[in-house]
């Protein structure tokens, strides 16, 4: 009876398996030429990949044939009528398939080794452990399409769920999929582990392969078969409905479910630090500078900081990690990628003869502040007064004293308002920025807080800066519709009780009152204007020229062209990805610059001159300019 | 007609659904979980607009499951009996189904540029003070182009019923194998149409993709109407009347394994000329290639090898053979390893790419790329020790190779360098490194990541820098600091899917080393070597590409000046994720690289000139691109 179920099937799919057979062979050579032609390292990769695509394509369409058209045609009730045990019916198809799929693949599996015999040492061991990883893989891969046929109208869903669920495990729970069952069969190591059997991949691949087997014959057998036959009956309506609810359901839990990587928090093996009320700070020299003076920097930095926290009323700070990197400039310091819960990384050259202090902590606060506000305290409306306040920390100590703010800031302030500064530029911060150059802008943004603080007291200017500067906002909408209802006009209006309209005014005339007091200083001071041009040396390449005005010339004689390449829409460049020609303005304010560029290629540029006087570099104001004749 | 549409509207419910669902779900993650205000257009347009790779393949899936259930369902359902009582034609119903399952991706990629479009109103600022309308419209048109094409082949398809996901199957992978030696077959890559090449703030539209692709389009939608027009159901009736009959299931076998011999006939033809091809191996930037005929194979075991090697090469393979152990135990005591059974070294093959390559117990060595024996025991050695790496490792650095090929490479390269080969020959390697610091291209973030590196400058710096990395660990923390390292990556309670500089922080700090200090070292030991080969350095020109595109051909003229024993090469690709394997030759007239446009139907070309010293050292400058014509 069992032969003539067998006869059966093949009578009633064999052309389906012709075909499938068919393709599957096209689909094998297809691979091994993949892997020959990229040069991998054993033919058996052609298995492997072959078990991974086209198997289980064939698999989906075999169990399809097999099981869910029997099932959902009601022809199963016919064989059920014949004088056979309902699970040797179950059990001829489930061996009937299985044995189709294996022949198949063991031809697959006997060409590579015939053709593989030049380049592989085919030891008995080899040769099994190979075997015992596809075999297994295929049992537990066709046993897993057996029982999806047999779940009939919920199968879709299910694999759905399914493909989503190994999404959801393996991009948010981190969990490693490829080293577990199955998949840990079908590994890199597939084609060229020798020695060792992967024992508890295959165990738990015939653990999962018996547990799957077991379900299809539970429900092809239980009630008489009619659970088997019942879930092969087309979804009504409401049930669509419901299916698709819980799918949805699923995927809206693994979008909102966002764990993170649990990681020892970063650490400095060998820093020294100073840990006290909530304020971390850690400084590593590697003996450079001496235990002593790394002590020193961590104490001054976390001083710095403790003063910070309390001047803003912040309930915490992001630890501070800072580590000496001997190759970079005294006056360069640099952010370490670091997730922002971790801290804040810094590389510093505080060796270096060219070290200052006093700005690197400004620049040190800034950065904190930024990342303890998830790095919500640089959207533009408010920026002008984050960028103030550094220099407004760092000099605090000069608002008490009766000669006033520091030269260099005043000048530099004046030189900004001197490049022209009005009302809009506050609303309009980072295209002033790009216009007269970070530091200027840094001063100028510094003077309208001195103002404040000067004018309304220093009392009103805290509360002012506590307001602007809060980093307890949630870093989500919430953020936005925060920022969007407490612009900072708003806030110096009920901190301060100064009109908008009125700080502006004052602080330009106060600013102007500078520009006036200094204007013979300021008149050594370069203003830079220029061109960047591009000359054709073929349809498609252009050299870039360059030509520089600057009135007075520069005091050194040197000055700087800084440029470098725009990706995809952005508008400005990290000072890390900008590149410096350093040239001698006496050589002529004219001139190439190295390479060739493209057409349509985007540049970012800018000239810079060192300004003694300023402490800074002043430049023409940063251009996106696109590489056309 | 208006019933038509709302019945087929009904059925197409759960899709709508899922086009609606996840959009909303990307807007909700964005209000939910950051600032929607600090993310202006440039930095949204990568994930709303435009489509990656894998966006691309779950809308692959997705659309094709719409089509693929949209005409067929009629018939296996028995529906179509009722259609057809319908006064309407089945062309109106074909175009009503069709036009209707379109307003699924445009309902998707709609609701996506809306994602794009509403953060940029939030974000608006001096700088980002534009919606790059433009661009937004390309985006929509070559998303919607690409959704066309998969609809289209879902639809022609979808008669063949499952077997139509093997069809997918297979021509996916004939488009890989072709696309190994054919670049211009990527003219029908549906995935790389939604990649965004610029043309400034413009979106250059891959003309020759969309017409192409256009044109396939309409190709099996007539196929797709024939089928549903009753060309299928004669095909099904023709199939019945064969298959009922003697002689038409004798032609059906007939057939098919005629098939199967052609199919296998073309396969075996196809190894057969690959094996001719694979004897002869070319020698990038020049005419030469290396022939030699097949022989057959011998085989000799030592304590830790077993090697295969052909018959014509047994004296050079003997040299190898010989001392073998002895490299293999100065790899092992370095790396402070246990030993493991015998190493299979395969020397039968030879490459174009590759010295040698490490695959977890095995290796193979091209005995052709050198006749000194030392040399080859050196690339042995390197091997050794990525077999090593990865099995003390148990295999996690091959799990994150993006982060952790420079240090693969290093630390084989530390082995092959130090311990294998003449102490002077490890200039070569640093002064590469060198030049590259002192041309300012050396960044430790794109040093662990591999990926950044290979866009932007040379895949193989991972061997020079990942050297002197290397080096710089040893010094600060002791030789025994690689093996530690190593196993450290191994441990069970290290945190999973980490990469970059915090995989690498993680693992420095589970053996209580601090990583920037070993960066720091780095970059005082390639400041050293910048020192070190000031004269070279110096001596070295840039060169700099003149780029020309005239009757279908790239011309790239190197401009440079001559520099006794150097020479410019010039190497093409496609796309910054193109593998290395897949960088076309630029044939060298005089100076000038040539490709053909044809290569490059995404509308753009990469090119990267570099100086060859002819002994294996080609100093690259970083990758270029120009905009290709893509309209003729």
């Amino acid at each position: 009876m069992i032969a003539a179920l067998i006869i059966k099937e093949l009578r009633q799919h064999w052309l389906v398996m012709l075909l499938l057979g068919f393709l599957l062979g096209v689909g094998f050579l297809l691979l091994l030429l993949v892997v020959l032609l990229t040069e991998e390292g054993s033919l058996l990769e052609a298995l492997r990949l072959f078990l991974q695509t086209f198997v289980v394509l064939a698999l989906l369409v075999l169990c399809h044939r097999l099981v869910v058209q029997e099932y959902q045609g009601k022809t199963q009730l016919f064989l059920e009528a014949l004088p056979l045990a309902r699970w040797r019916m179950v059990a001829t198809k489930f061996l009937l398939g299985l044995v189709l799929i294996a022949a198949i693949v063991s031809v697959a599996f006997g060409l590579l080794l015939l053709a593989g015999q030049r380049g592989e040492v085919l030891t008995g061991r080899f040769v099994q452990i190979v075997a015992a990883r596809v075999y297994a893989y295929l049992l537990c891969v066709y046993a897993f399409f057996f029982v999806m046929g047999l779940l009939g109208r919920y199968r879709v869903a299910l694999y759905v769920v399914g493909i989503l669920s190994v999404a959801f495990l393996e991009t948010t729970l981190k969990v490693e999929l490829a080293r577990f069952g199955p998949f840990a069969l079908l590994n890199e190591q597939f084609a060229y582990e020798r020695n060792v059997f992967p024992v508890t991949a295959l165990f738990v691949t015939l653990g999962l392969a018996a547990m799957l087997i077991a379900t299809a014959f539970g429900l092809s057998l239980v009630r008489e078969g009619s659970v088997a036959t019942m879930l092969a009956e087309r979804m009504s309506h409401r049930e669509k409905v419901f299916v698709s609810l819980l799918v949805l359901g699923f995927l809206v839990a693994c979008s909102v479910h966002d764990e993170k990587t649990e990681k020892d928090p970063f650490e400095m093996p060998g820093s020294v630090a100073k840990e006290q009320s909530g304020i971390t700070v850690k400084v590593t020299s590697v003996g450079k500078s001496g235990a002593n003076a790394d002590q020193r920097l961590a104490e001054v930095v976390w001083t710095e900081l403790d003063a910070l926290r309390q001047y803003l009323q912040l309930s915490e700070l992001p630890p501070v990690f800072i580590v000496l990197r001997g190759d970079l400039d005294g006056d360069r310091y640099e952010r370490g990628e670091l997730d922002g819960a971790e801290g804040v990384l810094v590389r510093a050259n505080f060796t270096s003869t060219d070290w200052n202090q006093q700005d690197f902590l400004a620049w040190l606060v800034r950065e904190v502040l930024v990342v303890a506000s998830d790095e919500r305290l640089l959207w533009e409306p408010r920026r002008w007064v984050l960028d103030g306040f550094a220099l407004f920390w760092a000099n605090r100590a000069t608002l008490q004293t009766a000669d006033g703010a520091p030269r260099t800031l005043v000048l530099r302030a004046a030189y900004g308002a001197q490049l022209g500064l009005k009302r809009e530029d506050l609303d309009t911060w980072l295209a002033y920025r790009q216009r007269v150059g970070d530091e200027i802008a840094s001063a100028v943004a510094w003077s309208g807080l001195v103002w404040v603080a000067r004018t309304c007291g220093e009392a009103q200017c805290q509360q002012f800066l506590r307001a602007v500067l809060r980093t307890d906002i949630p870093s989500d909408v919430r953020g936005w519709w925060y920022d969007r209802r407490h612009p900072w006009p708003l806030l110096l209006q009920q901190t301060c009780d100064v009109a908008p309209e009125d700080f502006t005014r004052l602080w330009l005339a106060y600013v102007a009152h500078w520009q006036r007091e200094t204007a013979d200083e300021l008149s050594g001071v370069p203003r830079l204007d220029g061109a960047l041009h591009f000359e054709a040396l073929s349809p498609m390449t252009y050299k870039a020229v360059y030509s520089l005005t600057a009135d007075p010339v520069p005091p050194n004689g040197r000055f700087q062209v800084l440029h470098g390449v725009l990706a995809g829409l952005d508008v400005e460049l990290p000072r890390s990805q900008v590149a410096c020609e350093d040239l001698d303005f006496t050589d002529g304010p004219h001139g190439e610059l190295p390479g060739t560029f493209t057409w349509s290629t985007r540049l970012y540029w800018t000239y810079a001159v060192r300004s003694e006087v300023l402490g800074c570099d002043v430049v023409s104001g940063w251009r996106c300019q696109e590489v056309r004749p | 007609m208006m019933t038509l549409a709302r019945k087929e509207l009904r059925s197409m419910r759960p899709f709508l659904t899922l086009a609606v669902f996840i959009p909303v779900v990307g807007i909700l993650y964005e209000l939910l979980t950051g600032l929607p205000h600090m993310r202006p257009v440039a930095s949204t347009v990568g994930e709303y607009a435009a489509s990656g790779w894998e966006s691309s393949i779950l809308v692959f899936v997705v659309f094709f499951s719409l089509a693929s259930g949209l005409l067929v369902r009629e018939y296996d359902e028995g529906t179509i009996e009722f259609l057809d009582a319908l006064p309407v034609s089945r062309v109106r119903i074909f175009f009503t189904k069709f036009l209707l399952a379109l307003s699924v991706p445009f309902v998707l990629i709609v609701l996506d540029i809306s994602t794009v479009v509403l953060l940029q109103a939030m974000s608006h600022n001096s700088l980002h003070d534009t919606f790059h309308w433009g661009f937004l419209a390309t985006a929509l048109m070559l998303r919607m182009c690409q959704a066309l094409t998969v609809l289209c082949l879902g639809l022609a398809l979808s008669f063949f019923r499952r077997f139509g996901w093997l069809v997918v199957g297979l021509l996916f992978w004939a488009y890989l194998l072709l696309q190994e030696s054919l670049p211009a077959i990527r003219v029908l890559n549906l995935f790389a149409i939604t990649a965004p090449k610029y043309d400034g703030l413009a979106w250059i539209v891959p003309w020759r993709q969309v017409w192409l692709q256009l044109a396939l389009s309409s190709g099996l939608l007539t196929v797709a109407c024939a089928l549903f027009l009753g060309a299928g159901d004669r095909l099904l009736r023709s199939y019945h009347r064969l298959t009922n009959s003697l002689p038409g299931r004798a032609a059906l076998w007939i057939g098919g394994a005629s098939l199967f011999v052609v199919a296998a006939a073309l396969g075996y033809q196809m190894i057969e000329r690959y094996e001719e091809e694979e004897e002869g191996v070319e020698v990038p930037g020049t005419d030469i290639r290396i022939v030699y005929p097949s022989w057959s194979t011998s085989r000799a075991t030592t304590q830790h090898y077993e090697f295969l090697y052909p018959n014509n090469l047994e004296g050079r393979s003997r040299q190898v053979i010989t001392g073998a152990d002895e490299v293999h135990e100065r790899v092992r005591e370095f790396l402070d390893a246990e030993p493991f059974t015998r190493i299979v070294v395969d020397m039968t093959g030879v490459s174009a790419q590759h010295a040698g390559r490490a695959h977890w117990e095995k290796v193979r060595i091209d005995l052709t790329t050198s006749g000194d024996a030392d040399v080859l025991r050196a690339v042995l050695g390197h091997e050794t020790a990525h077999v090593y790496l990865d099995r003390m490792s148990d295999s996690r650095l091959l799990d994150v190779f993006d982060s952790t090929r420079f240090f693969h490479e290093g630390v084989a390269s530390y082995v092959e360098y130090r311990l294998l080969r003449p102490a002077e020959d490890i200039q070569a390697l640093w002064s590469v490194a060198a030049v590259m610091r002192a041309r300012k291209q050396v960044d430790f973030d794109e040093l662990v990541n591999n990926e950044r590196l290979s866009a932007r400058l040379d895949t193989d710096l991972v061997y020079p820098l990942g050297e002197v990395f290397v080096e710089a660990m040893v010094e600060v923390y002791g030789p025994e600091s690689v093996g530690r390292t190593t196993h450290a990556m191994a441990r069970d309670d290290a945190p999973r899917g980490l990469s970059g500089q915090e995989l690498w922080r993680d693992v420095f700090q589970a053996c209580d080393y601090n990583l920037e200090t070993v960066i720091d070292r780095f970059f005082a030991k390639l400041d050293e070597q910048v020192a070190e080969h000031h004269d070279f350095i110096q001596a070295l020109p840039r060169v700099r590409g003149i780029v020309n595109i005239e009757h279908g051909l790239i011309t790239v003229r190197a401009d440079w000046q001559t520099l006794e024993g150097w020479q410019p090469v010039c190497r093409f690709r496609q796309a910054e994720d193109t593998p290395a394997r897949q960088y076309i030759w630029g044939d060298d007239w005089d100076g000038e690289f040539l490709c053909h446009e044809s290569s490059f139907p995404d509308g753009v070309c990469w090119y990267q000139l570099g100086l060859s010293d002819g002994k294996g050292r080609v100093i690259y400058e970083p990758w270029n691109k120009v905009p290709v014509p893509t309209w003729e």
